[in-house]
């Protein structure tokens, strides 16, 4: 079976939000949680082998590879009815158990040292597989080992395997709250930088926005990270819907995200998702909402408080849509796509870029027959934004802050990447920026200009933070 | 004397020469009177239309066929009508004589009588000898046969006088007797017993050795009815009556055709499981269809002939209700036998592409194996059998198979998804399907796999293209910005082409089918709705074009060529190949980038020409489909402001 994909979880919050992942994955295909497909799911018309291997005739495992420097998540999942499920070859734990501290440079440091060990289970994984495609990775960014040791992975599996794709599930912190990680910018900020440069595309989910939505949308007083990660869970499998489920296009993960991301820099993912309900007010809404339509849903999908990206209030009123791809679920009347699409334009109720053609791409997608859904159509939208600059900047204004003093930097300086200086915080300060800088480009008319000239500082080693106006003079 | 003449009156085949000697002679003044002669003369010319009917009553219904010397014969268009007609005329008559009988009788018994006495009888039977008269002539004039001669005669009712009337019912008795019996043979057991081509249902072999299958069929009805042959009978509209509808003939049509599709041998078309179901039930394959009903339908159409009339509403009464049990039957057996949901979906799974992820395995195939030392014909093949098997589809595509078939038409050899134009895809329909799935059905079919097929093919090679791009993007040597986002805009078009074509187009219209399925019991209902999903596909994909026309537009690539939009698409598929070409190595070659300016150059001239096309087509009618497209293309106006802006500078 072609384009196979290897979830790869790391850290506390990567292993969780897999977790969710694969237990949702299991009900939508008819898995047990031991592995074996259930009776009523024998003639499926699905592609389980895209994200599941096949022991025997019934015997499912999934693609993943479990990673962490402590023991804690993992245990959990270990000790769940799910302990089963995974090939237990494929669980990686440290052996000293302790951690990453939430230091970025002690993960990338420990990844460094883990890596031949870590590699046997990775390459194990894609010698099993047909045609592997890529790899898609769990993990947040603010803290120890997903950053830390993500980053590293990150930029090993681009070298070692350089014609696959890397997706990622980047957790953003919430930062409507202080965090107990002080040195949670540094790790962003060092985590954002392996992200543009190593990762094919990135799926953000802003921890803000999700708490906001939980809070606002579904009335949850105080969001647990259960309730947080059923939402991640959700986006996650409706985002990989047309690939379990495939029809007519999408059908790979590079079908599915190169109409999104035009040019390479370009990566860093939006998703929606409606309706949105909980199970406790399932019951007293449900009648409400289930009378969804093409039109609700594709509305509803662009507002600004349903994405999971909390992108802050758009003052000049100038940022754009780049691409939009709608993955439309349920008994959707195709004609009312057409009418969907033409109010929303009439409405002006997207702003797109420029510079370049560009539309609301709609796939009908199928769903899993097993699990029931409270609404009629619900859709999921994958959008690339220029407001999704903002999310950096307030990264990179915390970063500054945080620098300027010079804070906790010691725990940094005592890991090998910065024994000697602390020049890969300032590099990654300015790739991120030149990110920022690239996103407001792309909101300009001359972002043609722009890429086109870009390039050329880059080679010469020069900062990329010039400004994109004083290149109006075309030199190729 | 006065014997002679009813004599003659009676015995029609001496020709009256005795009579008309006897008058030339001189004798007539002797015995007759002189205003009897001129009576004489009227009874004489009575006789001779008498003549010439009996003459053509005789010659062509032919039980004893005493005249052999008919020499108008050559003017009449022979036929089993035209004899069914000389029959009726020469029952028709049967009045005649007896009135003859009679006043021979008559003139026994009472000597004394006079010639005006035998004239006032004749005369009286003269409107009806004038009629019978002009109706062969009609015959003959029009070299009428088949059911136009009967329709002609239907188009005499309503004369108004009772006794024409009554003559006209005894003439075409006969004829409506062969129309019934060809309606019934043709409905009931699928038979067109029918050499003169007489029947509105006609047999038309389409190859040299049909014409011994032709008569083959007929002779021996209870051989089994090969596929193509099912859709040879077509509906002759020479001889189609005006009170059979054309609506109501394709109803006839279609019954027929079921008829011959459950005669059909299934056991050549099925697997193992079906054959020996089918030997044990082979002989009464038919009666399955009829459901011991067939009998019934017999005596309602014997019940029609026995009316005086041909009473149209009766007729398509009658023929409503064997459709409607024949197409009951049909979805109960269809929907029973195999599901025809699931069969549609296989039709659209793979005709139309809905799953894209075993196509995508086909290209992927396709270029792997392109090295090997295959021939391209080959390749095609087998890369279609290798991809159903890595997807582990094999069962749902066990009755499909991919060929390559050399079309007559040149080809472009310059580009190479014209390939793609050669390939078929058959499919092997299960049994009671055959009469949704025409030879022409499934060459429509192929048109739409064939264009699908050339845009999902430029579209993997596009993504393979982006790939590669996004991954030079981590290299220290970027691929140059201005590729990159001609690349983004061919990727555009394909997309956008491709969600217009699957959701506007092919969803819309398949939902529309399957609720027809969905709802109706009734076959012939979801057989028209087949094709009109169908026919809007092929339109409203810009695809109705034949052969030839192709070949002007893939050699010309021109805009204005008869189908402007077509050709827009070749334009700009070419130009996305040669992109793609330029691309598939690892490094650009030199002057790529003047290549693409050229590409780019070509992309931009067609795709405002389309945009425009596109404008100006959907202001001059409403035509959906294009602004459909033209919103998906132009979503944030993006071409139309470029349209703008090549005006200004020009």
């Amino acid at each position: 079976m072609p384009s196979e994909i290897i979830t790869l979880q790391l850290g506390q919050c990567g292993n969780q939000i897999g977790f969710e992942f694969w237990k949702r994955l299991c009900l939508e295909h008819g898995i047990s949680p031991s592995g074996v497909l259930e009776d009523f799911a024998t003639d499926g018309m699905d592609r389980k082998d895209v994200f599941f291997y096949q022991a025997d005739d019934d015997h499912y495992i999934p693609r993943a590879v479990l990673l962490d420097l402590e023991p804690r998540v993992i245990n959990t999942i270990m000790t769940s009815a799910y302990s089963k499920l995974y090939n237990p070859e494929n669980v990686y734990l440290s052996k000293h158990g302790g951690g990453a501290g939430n230091n970025w440079a002690s993960g990338y440091g420990q990844g460094d040292k883990l890596q031949e060990e870590i590699f046997d289970i990775i390459d194990r994984e894609a010698d099993g597989s047909d045609s592997l495609e890529g790899f898609v990775l769990c993990h947040s960014i603010a803290g120890g080992t997903g950053s830390g040791m993500g980053s590293f992975l990150m930029e090993r599996l681009a070298d070692r395997y350089p014609k696959k794709l890397i997706q990622t599930y980047s957790v953003f912190p919430n930062q409507d709250e202080i965090s107990d990680v002080v040195v949670q910018p540094y790790n962003s900020m060092l985590t954002l930088r392996r992200l543009t440069t190593a990762a094919d595309s990135v799926v953000v989910l802003d921890n803000t926005a999700l708490n906001r939505i939980a809070c606002d949308r579904l009335h949850i007083q105080n969001p647990t990270f259960t309730q947080i990660n059923t939402l991640v869970s959700t986006i996650m499998s409706v985002s990989t819907t047309t690939l379990r489920y495939p029809s007519y296009m999408n059908n790979n993960l590079i079908g599915l995200t190169a109409p999104l991301i035009p040019t390479p820099q370009l990566h860093f993912l939006m998703t929606g998702y409606t309706p949105l309900t909980s199970d406790s007010n399932l019951s007293n809404n449900a009648v409400n909402v289930r009378k969804t339509t093409v039109l609700d849903v594709m509305r509803r999908l662009l507002q600004p408080k349903n994405m999971m990206v909390s992108t802050g209030p758009d003052k000049s009123n100038h940022h754009c849509y780049i691409s939009i791809l709608n993955i439309i679920q349920g008994e959707v009347d195709p004609t009312q796509v057409h009418k969907s699409l033409q109010r929303i334009r009439e409405r002006k109720l997207a702003q797109f870029i420029p510079w370049g053609p560009t539309s609301i791409q709609v796939a009908l997608s199928r769903s899993s027959p097993y699990v029931q859904s409270s609404h009629r159509v619900s859709g999921l939208m994958l959008a690339n934004h220029t407001s999704i600059c903002s999310l950096f900047e307030r990264t990179l204004s915390q970063y500054d802050k945080l620098r300027k003093r010079g804070a906790f930097l010691d725990q940094f300086r005592r890991e090998d990447i910065f024994k000697d200086d602390l020049n890969e915080l300032d590099e990654s300060r300015e790739i991120v920026d030149g990110l920022v800088q690239e996103y407001e480009a792309a909101t300009r008319m001359n972002y043609l200009e722009f890429s086109a000239n870009k390039r050329d500082p880059k080679v010469d080693g020069d900062a990329r933070s010039e400004e994109p106006k004083s290149m109006n003079s075309v030199g190729f | 004397m006065l014997h002679d003449v009813l004599l003659s009156c009676l015995s029609l085949s001496c020709k009256g020469i005795g009579i008309k000697d006897f008058l030339s002679s001189k004798v007539v003044d002797v015995f007759l009177h002189p205003c009897e002669r001129k009576i004489f003369t009227d009874i004489l010319n009575i006789l001779n239309y008498l003549n010439e009917i009996v003459r053509f009553a005789k010659y062509f219904g032919g039980v004893s066929n005493n005249i052999t010397d008919f020499d108008e014969a050559e003017e009449f268009a022979a036929g089993f009508y035209l004899r069914n007609f000389a029959n009726g005329i020469e029952s028709a008559l049967e009045d005649y004589y007896n009135e003859i009988t009679l006043l021979e009788a008559f003139i026994m018994k009472n000597k004394p009588h006079s010639l005006i006495h035998i004239y006032n009888v004749l005369e009286k039977q003269l409107p009806c000898i004038l009629f019978l008269r002009k109706l062969i002539n009609d015959a003959k004039i029009q070299k009428l046969n088949g059911c136009k001669l009967l329709q002609s005669l239907y188009q005499n009712y309503d004369n108004g006088d009772y006794r024409i009337e009554q003559i006209l019912l005894k003439v075409s008795k006969p004829v409506k007797l062969a129309f019934f019996s060809h309606l019934s043979h043709w409905m009931l057991f699928g038979v067109v017993d029918d050499e003169y081509a007489e029947f509105f249902i006609t047999y038309r072999s389409t190859n040299e050795n049909a014409v011994n299958n032709s008569s083959l069929t007929s002779s021996t009805h209870l051989t089994s009815v090969s596929e193509e042959e099912i859709w040879q009978y077509e509906i002759n509209l020479n001889q189609l009556p005006s009170f059979v509808s054309s609506v109501l003939a394709e109803k006839v049509l279609f019954v027929g055709q079921t008829a011959l599709i459950f005669k059909m041998d299934r056991s050549k078309q099925q697997n193992y499981k079906w054959s020996i179901k089918s030997q044990s039930s082979y002989c009464d394959a038919i009666s399955e269809l009829w459901d011991g009903k067939e009998a019934v339908f017999c005596k309602m159409i014997e019940d029609l002939h026995q009316e005086d009339m041909i009473d149209v509403f009766q007729l398509e009464n009658v023929i409503n209700q064997i459709k409607k049990h024949v197409s009951q039957r049909l979805s109960a057996i269809a929907n029973v036998e195999d599901d025809l949901n699931r069969q549609m979906c296989l039709i659209k799974d793979f005709y139309l592409l809905g799953r894209g992820e075993f196509y995508m395995e086909f290209y992927r195939q396709l270029t792997e194996n392109s090295e090997s030392h295959l021939e391209s014909t080959a390749n095609y093949t087998r890369s279609f059998e290798i991809a159903s098997n890595v997807m582990g589809i094999s069962d749902d595509l066990e009755n499909f198979s991919l060929s390559v078939i050399k079309t007559s038409i040149d080809l472009d050899e310059t580009c190479e998804f014209e390939n793609f134009q050669n390939l078929h895809l058959k499919y092997i329909y299960k049994w009671p399907l055959n009469l949704l799935f025409s030879p022409t059905t499934v060459e429509r079919y192929n048109t739409v796999f064939r264009f699908l097929l050339i845009v999902r093919k430029l579209q993997y090679d596009l993504e393979l293209v982006w790939a590669n791009h996004k991954w030079a993007g981590k290299t220290p040597n970027p691929v140059n910005a201005k590729i990159m986002h001609f690349r983004n805009h061919l990727m555009f078009f394909l997309n956008n082409l491709q969600y217009y074509i699957q959701v506007d187009v092919l969803e819309c219209q398949f939902s529309i089918l399957m609720n027809v399925i969905k709802s109706k019991a009734d076959f012939e209902e979801i057989q028209r709705a087949h094709s009109v999903f169908l026919a809007n596909v092929l339109s409203q994909c810009f695809l109705l074009t034949d052969a030839t026309d192709k070949k002007l537009n893939t050699t010309q690539s021109t805009c204005n060529s008869q189908y402007p939009v077509y050709g827009t698409f070749l334009e700009i598929f070419n130009v996305c190949e040669k992109f793609c070409l330029l691309h598939s190595g690892q490094n650009l070659p030199d002057g790529a980038l003047k290549e693409c300016d050229r590409l780019e150059e070509r992309f931009n001239v067609s795709i405002l020409g389309l945009i425009k096309l596109l404008n100006n087509l959907r202001s001059a009618s409403s035509f959906g489909p294009l602004s459909q497209l033209l919103l998906r293309l132009d979503y944030n106006r993006w071409f139309s402001a470029e349209k703008k802006k090549a005006n200004e500078s020009s």
